[in-house]
């Protein structure tokens, strides 16, 4: 049973409808609905093992790359299902971009990080061209007066912070139009953590953002659309409700919502 | 703990060490304790010993003092004068003055007269011309020692024979071919053809070795059946005794495949004494390259697994393509660890010698590889020809020989382990 | 502008107008397809390798066997080998094989394990980062060289301690002693790498009871190893089983049945390299019997491998 009041004169980003993910025999999420509304920041959040970051990591089908997993279901990305049979996920996760929980920037220089997306993709332009998108994807992640005159070095000098603000770029870079988070923060100390929230902030203007976290305080502060998730009795995820941030945290519909919130579980 | 009420000297269950026995007790057991460590590390000692010992016998071997002794007088032959005073062309002359024909062909056949260096001209006026002949070798150890007693035995047995300081690795040696006579014997044909057939092996070892590799950790699912039976056998093939692979390569590569190995189909000439067959260097290369294959590929599998899971998912989030993700971030990051596999393979692929026995690395051969039809021998087989000839004299060259192949491996070896402990210096730990 | 504004901005110039066609079929990436096949090819050589090797063996063998003169249970069970008069008996050779590999062993098993004892219970790294590298070394020299080792110095040390009568000039045990040596690194890091993967948790149990290193390691750590170790030990005289070089110049030029490892005698390696080395007409019974001493080589080598891999995975299977 799920709750949402979504504003209908927003268009849907991105739309899961009834999915369900296994790993091999084993249901991992149970008839998932979740319509994620465009610029909006949505966060996913409950308990460890309720498979948010299956959920999350669904959307751009990188659970493909689990032999065992299997989806039934869909996801409508712009009027298409991103799980028909004639899609290809490589195509998908060039516009929907993701960044992990640990910050895994490649062993090349800056520019390299960045320039790497595009020209897997196959981005054709000039030397002069491609400096120029590797500056703004940097400045998109707020990184640019950091790193301005180090752009050649490696991509592992950074610190912690300035590591995952670099992916963030390294995820612009392709020009997508969904941004999947998986944990952002929860490797990084409270003041890069800060500087990610506001980041995200300013990237809601053009992205669309979906991001797990397990921490309750930051989907309260920084996120616009809460889902809240649950084990259900056959430990499989499901989606217990989902609305407005504030509805969720001084309102919720569901009492267990109101359970975990209050902190009557974790 | 109690003792019995009626005898507190007996006691009736089992008690721990207390008191003065306690010092008793740890001292004994730490006595112990040191005895075997030592033991332990006597072990190791031991180890190094044997390297030890292992190279000063080589070493012991390859110099030391030789008599020789000539039958005709050398200013019967050059008129008073020196040899080492004479230019190449007088030597050349004296040579053809003095020999017969068919010894003259034969020196030309191993290598023409007019182009051998002038030390060479004097060592073979020596033996054809002078006769002159090994009277007596003895190792470096005695001849550090006991000179006096050697000049004395010789001086008695052939008083006419001369003793010298011999080394027996020298550039000659290391230039001069084959010969049935020690004091000529040259390694360069073998040093020829072992670059000749490693790098052969190389080439067709490491692609295939790499690429198997990368099927196995990024592409191929390894649930299933034929990709476990495949990991299988390859771990399989890694354990059998490279005999075997000779013998495959001698059943297969030599015979059945004779056209193609003899170069026959592409119309290649003659191996250079008159037969053409199979037992050449690209079937050599062949043997080998399956030999060090298995060890390559479980080599590069283990650097590739190694590479962190985080930053394959970083480029497929980004939409890479999987040889992409490979080509660009798997490899690059693996490579150092391929690489001192291959090079430790190659290492070992320089010092196999049964199958290339198997295989028909020729034991006489004069004329150096040409090409990867020609006849063959690799430094390894010398070795393994010369010591198991009788005569001490022979073992000195082999010794030589050992010098040369030691050092050739040495240097593998230490570049692989320098290479390995410089990106291990770099790694990446996400 | 500000920083913040500045970003916005560039965000905006960064994403994509939001009236573009969506195209996410799938293309096909010719080269991808191609690359994969490649390396699928090069992961398929390897079952050549093998279906070659056994094709090779039997077939010889078959031919083999399949003479009048021999029968399998004279090769298995005979105690002659001599081709000239048609006697296969392989038990000379079998013999000696098992003579050499086991005083390889006798070397090997104890000093390796001792020093895989000392590197993984007692060496700091610094002792550790030298001692690897020199073990490796030692590992790396050819057997050829070792062979001569043997002939050159473990024969003539062995036959001043014992006596040139007793000694033989080719002998198995100078062959046995430095095959023990070749080995002795292989068992050394393959018995540390069991030793190192007993948990550190183990042995803090056993000091925390107040137990000495030595009791530690000999009562806890090399018990719980055990099956890695043996794994260990297999693979070693899986090696001194195949090895040829250092038998063949040490060992003895001619099959030999005897128990006196002074005597000289050829191993089924030497006696293959020692026929193949000379003149081989293909097609002669020569020729198909050492590919039938080679089957019995390979089936031998084969199932101790087995052995020794079923090992490991079993020890894995209690420590991960």
């Amino acid at each position: 049973m799920t709750t949402y009041d979504i504003d209908p004169a927003n268009a849907n980003a991105i739309e899961a409808r009834d999915m369900s993910i296994y790993y091999g025999t084993f249901k991992a999420v149970n008839k998932v609905s979740l319509a994620v509304e465009k610029n909006k920041i949505t966060a996913l959040i409950g308990p460890s093992g309720c498979g948010k970051s299956t959920v999350l990591r669904s959307f751009n089908r990188m659970n493909d790359l689990v032999p065992t997993a299997r989806t039934e279901g869909e996801i409508l990305f712009r009027g298409k299902n991103l799980y028909a049979s004639d899609v290809d996920p490589v195509e998908v996760r060039r516009r929907i971009g993701m960044v992990f929980q640990k910050a895994n920037p490649f062993p090349k220089s800056i520019y390299e990080n960045i320039a790497y997306g595009p020209r897997i993709n196959g981005w054709k332009g000039s030397k002069a061209e491609m400096d120029e998108l590797v500056e703004r994807s940097i400045r998109g992640a707020a990184l640019w007066d950091d790193v301005k005159d180090k752009l050649q070095q490696s991509g592992l000098s950074l610190s912690g912070g300035q590591q995952q603000r670099l992916c963030i770029a390294r995820a612009l870079a392709t020009q997508p139009e969904v941004i999947l988070m998986d944990e952002p923060c929860s490797a990084l100390d409270p003041i890069s953590t800060l500087k990610i929230e506001e980041l995200m902030f300013e990237l809601r203007q053009r992205y669309t953002l979906i991001i797990v976290t397990h921490n309750m305080q930051q989907a309260a502060r920084a996120s616009d659309y809460t889902a809240f998730f649950l084990m259900n009795q056959e430990r499989a995820g499901e989606l217990v409700e989902y609305a407005s941030t504030q509805t969720i945290f001084q309102n919720p519909k569901d009492e267990r919502t109101e359970q975990y919130i209050s902190g009557r579980f974790g | 703990m109690s003792a019995d009420a009626t005898n507190p000297q007996e006691l009736t269950v089992g008690h721990l060490p207390e008191g003065a026995e306690v010092q008793q007790n740890i001292g004994q057991r730490r006595r112990t304790g040191r005895i075997w460590q030592g033991i332990f590390l006597a072990s190791i000692v031991f180890s190094l010993l044997a390297l030890l010992t292992l190279i000063l016998d080589v070493a012991n071997d390859a110099f030391g003092l030789v008599a020789t002794e000539s039958s005709v007088d050398v200013a019967e032959v050059t008129g008073g004068r020196e040899l080492s005073a004479l230019s190449q062309a007088e030597l050349v002359t004296i040579i053809e003055a003095n020999t017969s024909g068919r010894v003259q062909a034969r020196l030309n056949r191993e290598q023409p007269l007019a182009e051998r260096s002038q030390e060479d001209l004097v060592g073979v006026i020596e033996i054809e011309v002078l006769k002159s002949s090994l009277v007596g070798v003895w190792p470096l150890w005695e001849s550090l020692t006991q000179r006096p007693a050697i000049e004395a035995a010789v001086a008695e047995k052939n008083p006419r024979a001369q003793i010298v300081w011999r080394s027996w690795i020298n550039p000659d040696f290391l230039t001069s071919p084959m010969s049935s006579v020690a004091l000529n014997a040259g390694l360069r044909t073998a040093i020829l053809g072992t670059l000749w057939v490693t790098i052969l092996t190389a080439l067709f070892a490491i692609p295939i070795g790499v690429f198997a590799a990368i099927y196995l950790e990024e592409y191929a699912d390894q649930r299933t059946w034929y990709n476990k039976a495949i990991q299988t056998n390859i771990n399989n093939l890694a354990g059998v005794p490279s005999i075997i692979y000779g013998m495959l390569g001698l059943a297969i590569f030599v015979r059945v495949f004779e056209p193609f190995t003899s170069g026959a189909i592409f119309g290649a000439g003659s191996g250079g004494d008159g037969t053409l067959n199979g037992r050449t260097v690209i079937a050599a290369a062949f043997t080998m390259a399956l030999l060090i294959l298995p060890i390559i590929i479980i080599a590069s599998q283990e650097a590739i697994r190694a590479v962190p899971n985080s930053l394959r998912q970083g480029s497929y989030g980004l939409g890479a393509t999987k040889w992409q993700t490979v080509q660009n971030i798997v490899l690059p990051q693996a490579l150092p660890g391929i690489l001192t596999g291959v090079i430790l393979s190659i290492s070992r692929a320089a010092g196999e010698t049964a199958p290339l026995i198997l295989v028909g690395a020729s034991t006489f051969i004069v004329s150096d590889p040409s090409g990867p039809f020609s006849k063959f021998t690799v430094v390894p087989i010398q070795i393994y020809n010369w010591t198991s000839r009788p005569e001490q004299e022979f073992k000195d060259v082999a010794a030589a020989a050992i010098i040369v192949l030691l050092v050739l491996i040495l240097i593998f070896n230490t570049s692989a382990v320098l290479l390995r402990n410089y990106f291990r210096s770099k790694r990446v730990s996400l | 502008m500000t920083d913040q504004a500045r970003a916005r901005a560039e965000a905006a110039a960064l994403s994509r107008p939001a009236e573009e066609v969506l195209d996410l079929r799938k293309r096909t990436r010719v080269g991808e397809s191609v690359i994969q096949g490649v390396l699928f090819l090069c992961g398929i050589l390897s079952m050549f390798t093998t279906i070659g090797i056994v094709w090779v063996l039997i077939q010889q063998a078959w031919l083999f066997f399949g003479n009048p003169e021999v029968s399998i249970i004279e090769f298995l069970t005979g105690t002659q080998w001599t081709p000239e008069i048609g006697s296969f008996g392989a038990w000379p050779l079998i013999t000696a094989t098992l003579m050499t590999s086991l005083i390889g062993m006798l070397v090997a098993i104890p000093l390796g394990l001792a020093a895989a004892v000392y590197l993984s219970e007692y060496a700091s790294e610094r002792a550790r980062s030298i001692i690897k590298p020199i073990l490796e070394i030692l590992a790396g020299v050819p057997t050829v060289v070792y062979g001569y080792f043997a002939l050159s110095f473990i024969t003539p040390l062995l036959r001043n301690i014992f006596g040139n009568n007793v000694v033989n000039i080719y002998n198995m045990a100078a062959a046995g002693i430095a095959m023990g040596i070749l080995i002795l690194p292989l068992i050394a890091s393959l018995s540390e790498d069991a030793l190192s993967a007993v948990p550190n948790s183990l042995r803090n149990a056993s000091f925390g009871l107040g137990a000495t290193k030595l009791e530690t390691a000999t009562r806890i750590v090399i018990p719980a190893a055990a099956s890695g170790l043996a794994a260990a030990f297999i693979i070693g005289i899986s090696r001194a089983v195949g090895e040829t070089m250092i038998v063949a110049l040490a060992s003895g030029a001619g099959p030999n049945l005897t128990a006196n490892p002074f005597d000289s005698a050829e191993t089924i390696t030497g006696h293959i390299a020692r026929i193949s080395g000379g003149d081989l007409s293909y097609g002669s019974i020569q020729y198909s019997s050492i590919f039938a001493l080679g089957l019995l080589l390979f089936t031998i080598t084969l199932i101790l491998n087995i052995l020794s891999r079923r090992l490991v995975a079993r020890f894995r299977e209690v420590y991960e």
